[in-house]
């Protein structure tokens, strides 16, 4: 393969398993479908212009969502005026996405108290499935500061996890083995 | 950060134990720490609860999130971001078509990396304290040699390990234990699959992953039908086939840039995925017929003959009350988005569209089988639901236990003249509990003959066993499909919805009879493991498939007429000095104008008896020009599914010729189900260096 070829399949692979984490990520601080959609359109094209074979070809996944981080808070500075109205009936309109709004749980009701920070590292780390040192990538914290955070964010949730756990069914005690 | 300033109360509460738990300590951090922790007086056990807590936590939190992981990127942005301004060559556009095809792309992005974590239970991987002391690229040099798929079968190794070192436990929380357990027993994961006795290649080799993959995904061999003279056997006999899996499967490799194994392709399946307009009759029978031929595309001076099936739509069944029971592998393999998220995601598409009186049942089984959700009334849909959420994937797979389980609830929900059905989804690694094949496979004959029918959903990849799942949904009374995306899902549980759970005609067999006369040899295309001895057309005993309401189900020969030539095929055996080869009704005159007829039986949906019609084919001849749309769609689909195969037959047929068709076939197409075969078919053609 020449060096043109494998960069096209490398960039399209890149492509085929980011664009809709990045999606889904750009579209958490943006809330707007097609901006979230231009700004991860953006951050792939930037990606593209890298040099090829360059020193993050194998790993561009904390760049990407780097990338997508700026731009989106560009965006937000800029224009303030961000409306919800707008995009309720988008997010309405995907059906899974409304039926998860409809019936928001519990946990999801305490990850929403958290603190900006905490937040946004938790959902990199479990929505995305960034480690922590993706995660101190992405945002420009350190690694430890990371670690601290999600420590933090996970103690103010863990009770009310633990306690919609002690519901379930599935545990193991209340479970039934019809065998 | 500093271990040695904790006290004992707090020794779990601290950012790096927080770290420690999610393996986000480099391998020697977390020993020591490990360590650190003893010395204290910590015991081990202390400890493994305090990681299982964690990793629940942790889990569910995924669970939580990826709840409304769920948009999709538009095929128009994709082919956007695909076409980056600086490069317009047309072989980058080749590339583009194989990626605006499905929505599908959209599911393998999460796959790539909610794995991620998993594998780093492996201590090795990542870590905090690298970069304190500058050893930065070790994480890198990590994740470039270990490639998703690899990871994916990391995990799967690691999963199931884990159930033979913990010898099956069955909370959710001992098996995270138990993976904790496995990763620092084996220290790496490959070591793991090594225990197992399976091939895993070391993870520098990393041109051999892709090979190594296919290894893991479980086919059975398929031999091509050969060509048979009719002088020999003038009755060719199979069982319908109403499955569509393998199109899905192979779309799956399709879509990775990959050509799909040859044992993954089974072409009735492929020809079977998509929806003919067929009309007919059902006055007599609930199964119409329709036969037909034209010139072959593939071979001069041979003809391709279709044989049409289409069951009638029943709306009587379409408003029948169902009762249905989800019987769902909740193992550690099944944890990859693409299995047990995506099966979520898929019940609630089929949860919009019951009526609220249907019965929903939910029986999970890993280590052990459980019934979540005793048959429950749809009405009840945030009670199912929340059953559904609570759903995590661990621990082993012990496919007996649960089945038993299933039919246990089908059978207490059975609703007399409705819908009665089992639905099993999973990726078909039965590897605990009933033990072997055969008696698994036993198991499910003998549960099917209460008029429980059964559905086979296959999940995921990587150690997907394909052979299985078609051998159960063949031996359970069932039909057998491939979710590897919404889109398949909603194919599935939506537009196809009534014919999945209905059966309008059970145990439907064909018999065709060629006349002597004027065909010398005949070959049918795919139905390699649906075919039956000519005997058993007529033994109510044998078990074949069953049609479901509106399904249609069609098969294509490919004959060779008297005087053709055979010679690439299969070497004869002598003409025979005493005998006149020609045998049966077919050597009588007053049929000469008949080719072949086609016998069909079939038993009603609870019945034991079966009934026969029969329809014949007269000799003629039309291009495949003039034949209608369906016969077209049905011959590109083959065409493809042969060409990939490497088949005798499409030797000389190339990609082009197939795309012509393909588009030639194309109708309106609501689903654009068409218009993604001719995708995929450019897509094969880039793919396939053979052509």
């Amino acid at each position: 393969m020449s060096d043109q070829m494998e960069k096209q399949s490398w960039f399209h692979t890149t492509v085929v398993d980011n664009e809709s984490s990045l999606l889904n990520y750009t579209f958490k601080i943006l809330s707007q479908m097609a901006t979230s959609e231009e700004v991860v359109q953006e951050s792939f094209l930037k990606l593209w212009k890298q040099e090829f074979p360059g020193h993050f070809e194998h790993y561009p996944k904390a760049w990407l969502y780097r990338v997508c981080r700026n731009l989106a808070i560009d965006i937000l500075r800029k224009d303030k005026r961000i409306r919800f109205e707008d995009n309720l009936e988008e997010v309405l309109s995907c059906p899974c996405v409304s039926e998860s709004l409809l019936q928001a749980s519990q946990i999801m009701a305490e990850i929403n108290k958290l603190s900006k920070a905490e937040k946004e590292v938790l959902v990199l780390k479990f929505n995305d499935d960034l480690s922590y040192k993706e995660i101190a990538e992405v945002t420009g914290l350190s690694v430890s500061l990371v670690g601290v955070r999600i420590h933090k964010g996970l103690e103010k949730i863990r009770k009310i996890v633990e306690d919609e756990l002690n519901n379930l069914e599935l545990n193991p005690k209340k479970k039934e083995t019809n065998v | 950060m500093n271990g040695e300033n904790l006290n004992h109360d707090k020794w779990n509460q601290s950012p790096e134990f927080t770290a420690y738990a999610l393996n986000e300590l480099d391998e020697s951090r977390a020993q020591e720490f490990l360590k650190e922790l003893r010395d204290k007086g910590i015991s081990e056990e202390e400890i493994r609860d305090e990681v299982a807590s964690l990793q629940l936590l942790k889990a569910t939190l995924q669970a939580e999130f990826s709840k409304d992981h769920l948009l999709r990127v538009s095929p128009e942005m994709r082919e956007k971001i695909l076409s980056p301004k600086s490069t317009k060559g047309e072989q980058w556009k080749k590339w583009l078509l194989g990626f605006s095809v499905s929505t599908s792309v959209a599911v393998i992005a999460l796959v790539v990396f909610v794995n991620d974590n998993i594998i780093d239970n492996s201590p090795s991987i990542s870590s905090i304290n690298d970069v304190h002391r500058g050893e930065k690229n070790i994480l890198l040099e990590k994740k470039k040699i270990i490639r998703p798929e690899r990871k994916q079968e990391l995990v799967e190794n690691s999963a199931q390990l884990s159930g033979q070192v913990m010898n099956t436990t069955e909370s959710v929380v001992a098996t995270r234990m138990a993976k904790m357990k496995s990763a620092q027993i084996s220290d790496f994961a490959p070591a793991a699959g090594a225990i197992k006795g399976k091939m895993i290649p070391s993870p520098q080799v990393t041109s051999r992953i892709q090979e190594e993959e296919f290894n893991r995904e479980g086919y059975d061999k398929i031999d091509s039908n050969p060509y048979t003279l009719v002088s020999n056997e003038p009755l060719s006999t199979f069982s319908v086939d109403v499955d569509t899996a393998s199109y899905a499967n192979m779309r799956r490799f399709l879509l990775k840039g990959q050509k799909p194994p040859k044992n993954a392709l089974r072409i009735e399946e492929m020809i079977n995925y998509f929806p003919y307009s067929y009309e007919g009759d059902f006055s007599k029978h609930p199964v119409a017929i329709q036969v037909d031929q034209v010139q072959s595309i593939w071979n001069q001076d041979r003809k391709i003959v279709r044989v049409a099936m289409k069951s009638e739509t029943s709306s009587e069944l379409a408003q029948a009350s169902k009762n249905l029971v989800f019987l769902m592998d909740v193992s550690g393999s099944m944890h990859s988005p693409k299995k047990l998220p995506l099966l979520k995601e898929s019940m609630q598409l089929l949860l919009r569209k019951l009526k609220k009186t249907d019965t929903i049942s939910l029986v999970v089984y890993a280590g052990a089988a459980g019934v979540i959700l005793e048959p429950t009334e749809v009405r009840e849909k945030v009670k199912i639901l929340k059953a559904l959420d609570q759903l995590r994937a661990g621990g082993s797979t012990n496919g007996g236990a649960g089945i038993i389980a299933a039919y246990k609830m089908a059978k207490m929900g059975f609703i007399k003249n409705g819908v009665n059905r089992v639905i099993l989804a999973t990726d078909g690694d039965f590897n605990v509990g009933t033990s072997s094949r055969g008696a698994l496979l036993d198991l499910i004959e003998e549960k099917a003959k209460d008029d429980i029918f059964l559905t086979v959903v296959g999940l995921g990849m990587g150690n997907y066993q394909d052979a299985m799942l078609e051998e159960i949904s063949n031996r359970g009374n069932g039909n057998y499909a491939y979710i590897d995306s919404l889109r398949e899902a909603n194919k599935l549980f939506n537009i196809d919805l009534e014919k999945n759970l209905t059966t309008v005609a059970k145990d439907v067999k064909v018999q065709v009879e060629f006349n002597p006369n004027l065909v010398k040899a005949y070959r049918l295309i795919g139905y390699e493991n649906r075919m039956l001895a000519a005997k058993d057309f007529n033994d109510d005993k044998k078990d074949a498939g069953e049609m479901g309401s509106g399904h249609t189900v069609t098969a294509l020969y490919e004959i060779v007429p008297v005087g053709g030539k055979i010679e690439d095929i299969a070497p004869v055996i002598d003409d025979l000095k005493y005998s006149k080869q020609t045998k049966g009704k077919g050597s009588r005159h007053d049929f000469d104008d008949e080719l072949l007829t086609v016998k069909v039986r079939y038993k009603s949906p609870t019945g034991s008896k079966s009934t026969k019609f029969e329809v014949p084919l007269k000799n003629k001849t039309q291009k495949i020009e003039k034949a209608d749309r369906n016969f077209k769609l049905a011959t590109a689909a083959a065409s493809l599914g042969l060409k990939l195969r490497d088949d005798e037959l499409t030797k000389n047929y190339s990609y082009d010729e197939i795309l012509k068709l393909a588009k030639e076939a194309k109708g309106s197409d609501p689903y654009e189900f068409e218009a993604e075969l001719i995708e995929m078919i450019e897509l094969a053609k880039t793919i396939d260096r053979n052509d």
